[in-house]
């Protein structure tokens, strides 16, 4: 704290020093002068953000760090410049004058600018317009406050509008950056985006024109578009394989060739119901299966011999119905799952299917059993799908 | 790519070799088409009918043994490298009708349509996507890529599974009208 006072002071003595060489020159020169002399210490602090963001970090103890530094260089300097060129004294006060109303109202630079009505006007003019040019700007139109004559009071003003500075700084800084960021992710979410509802072969075409290279055409930089064109790759490929084992699957519709899909899933697991069942309800089927398991013993032979009975019963059943009324006897047969045809059908059925033999491939079973077993699965399969599958 | 998905595609018509997809190793669908795996599975249904054969004589709830055995043989054949084939195998003892019953009329109620994720597909085919999950057992939450690989695994082994069944019934009927007793109309 102390050592910066004494450097405070000791460049409102240059500055007093400066005032007092410089007689005829005009305000004009000796300001231009101290702006000049003022930026160069400035670009030799290197990087000229670096005391911001520390201050920034803490803005309290870090200002005083800056402000010390910025205050030597600024006397060593000045002191440089007390030869090579001066204000009068009358020059510095309105100087000061100026500057204490720039670091007191540190957001008004541009008016208090304007509103000063000394022959420094022009000097100082330069000044908002470097401020608005970037953070070197911003650091010379804050470098004018340690300019400032006084002592104590000066430096909590010089801390002050630092700390003001800063946050000018700051938001301007992270205004151009917010803005460039949300220029840049505005593009990538965009480019993002293009290519999903397009497609990505015009994915390159229908991106927004961005300062980057170009993606060729099909292709995107973007890793979430990359992601999403591999994802739909594999759908694609999937798709096709799928194309090829469902049969009628010329559609190009993702949606319709869903509902082929969905069908023949159906069609299928319905088949194995059928099948199943033709396995039992056939007597053919069962016989075979009883003289197989000779381990069983009698439950077969009884199942058997209960499948037969069962015909039997149907038919008892079926008869006394027809008596009564046709409706009710098919009723009573769709119930069952059997339907009635003629003998000659049945016969020419039986007949092809043993001609025509299926060999291989998803072909569906032999006619005879289909034409049984369909009904039967039809009323089973509702009754399944009733109690839950 | 385009080269990649042309070897796939005459890989799977040629239906003889075993193609690796996108550096993924997966059987191949046309395992499914071999006599071989046929063969083996119909001996192994051959053997679970005899069992069913002793358990469940009533008549609707044989079919559905009969059914169930059929689908666990099947599963037993993928040798658990789908998930519909290891859903098969482990839900099959423990889950019921009622159990199911339940479910369905509890999603039903519930009917809850949330496609969390961005827009990626449009909600009809998402719809259809929940569909076709719950025709593949074992695939109701899964990704749509995953979804259209085991749906097609599952395609080709119902389609053995039915050409077995029906061979077995033929031959079966075949053996049953031989010995006397005639088929029935």
């Amino acid at each position: 704290m102390q050592p910066s006072t004494r450097e405070m002071q000791g460049i409102a003595a240059s500055m007093n020093g400066i005032s007092g060489d410089v007689s005829g020159t005009s305000h004009d020169d000796f300001l231009d002068q101290m702006l000049s002399g003022l930026s160069s210490p400035w670009a030799d602090l290197g990087n000229p953000k670096s005391p911001w963001e520390l201050s920034s970090a803490n803005p309290n103890g870090a200002s005083a760090a800056a402000a010390g530094d910025e205050s030597s260089l600024l006397a060593s300097r000045l002191r440089q410049h007390e030869i090579g060129g001066a204000g009068s004294s009358p020059g510095a006060k309105p100087m000061v004058l100026q500057l204490n109303n720039l670091h007191l109202n540190p957001q008004m630079l541009l008016p208090a600018m304007g509103r000063s009505s000394t022959g420094g006007d022009s000097g100082l003019l330069p000044l908002p317009l470097t401020l608005g040019s970037g953070a070197s700007g911003d650091v010379d139109g804050a470098f004018k406050s340690p300019n400032s004559a006084g002592g104590e009071e000066l430096y909590n003003g010089f801390g002050g509008s630092l700390q003001r500075q800063q946050h000018f700084n700051q938001t301007q800084q992270g205004g151009s950056m917010a803005a460039a960021q949300g220029y840049g992710g505005a593009a990538a979410a965009a480019g993002g985006v293009a290519p999903s509802p397009t497609g990505p072969a015009s994915a390159g075409a229908a991106a927004p024109p961005r300062q980057r290279v170009r993606a060729r055409r099909g292709q995107a930089t973007d890793p979430h578009s990359i992601a999403e064109r591999l994802r739909r790759e594999r759908i694609a490929e999937r798709m096709k394989a799928l194309q090829e084992l469902v049969p009628n699957a010329n559609k190009t519709d993702k949606a319709s060739m869903l509902d082929e899909i969905i069908d023949y899933v159906k069609f299928l697991q319905l088949q194995v119901k059928v099948l199943s069942m033709s396995r039992l309800g056939g007597a053919a089927a069962v016989a075979p299966l009883v003289a197989n398991m000779s381990s069983e013993g009698g439950g077969s032979s009884g199942n058997g011999g209960a499948a037969s009975d069962s015909l039997t019963v149907t038919e008892h059943q079926v008869a006394k119905l027809m008596e009564e009324d046709m409706g009710s006897a098919m009723q009573y047969l769709q119930g069952k799952g059997l339907c009635l045809m003629p003998i000659s059908l049945a016969s020419a059925i039986n007949s092809a299917t043993c001609h025509s033999r299926p060999s291989g491939g998803g072909a569906p079973p032999s006619p005879s059993v289909s034409v049984l077993t369909v009904q039967s699965a039809v009323a089973n399969g509702d009754a399944d799908d009733g109690s839950g599958k | 790519m385009v080269i990649s998905n042309l070897e796939g595609e005459i890989a799977s018509k040629e239906g003889e070799r075993k193609r690796k997809r996108k550096g993924e190793v997966r059987p191949s669908q046309s395992k499914w088409r071999l006599d071989s795996e046929q063969k083996t599975y119909s001996s192994k249904l051959l053997e679970a009918l005899r069992c069913v054969r002793a358990g469940a004589p009533a008549e609707p709830s044989r079919t559905r043994a009969v059914r169930e055995a059929a689908n666990r043989a099947l599963a037993m054949a993928a040798r658990g490298q789908t998930r519909w084939s290891r859903a098969i195998l482990s839900s099959r003892t423990l889950k019921l009708t009622a159990a199911k019953r339940r479910r369905a009329a509890a999603s039903r109620l519930k009917r809850s349509g949330g496609a969390s994720q961005e827009k990626k597909r449009p909600p009809a085919i998402q719809r259809k996507a929940r569909v076709l999950g719950k025709l593949v057992p074992g695939c109701r939450q899964l990704s749509f890529p995953k979804l259209l690989e085991e749906t097609s695994d599952y395609i080709a082994a119902l389609e053995m599974q039915v050409r077995a069944m029906s061979a077995l019934s033929e031959i079966l009927s075949s053996i049953g009208s031989g010995s006397g007793a005639p088929p029935p109309a």
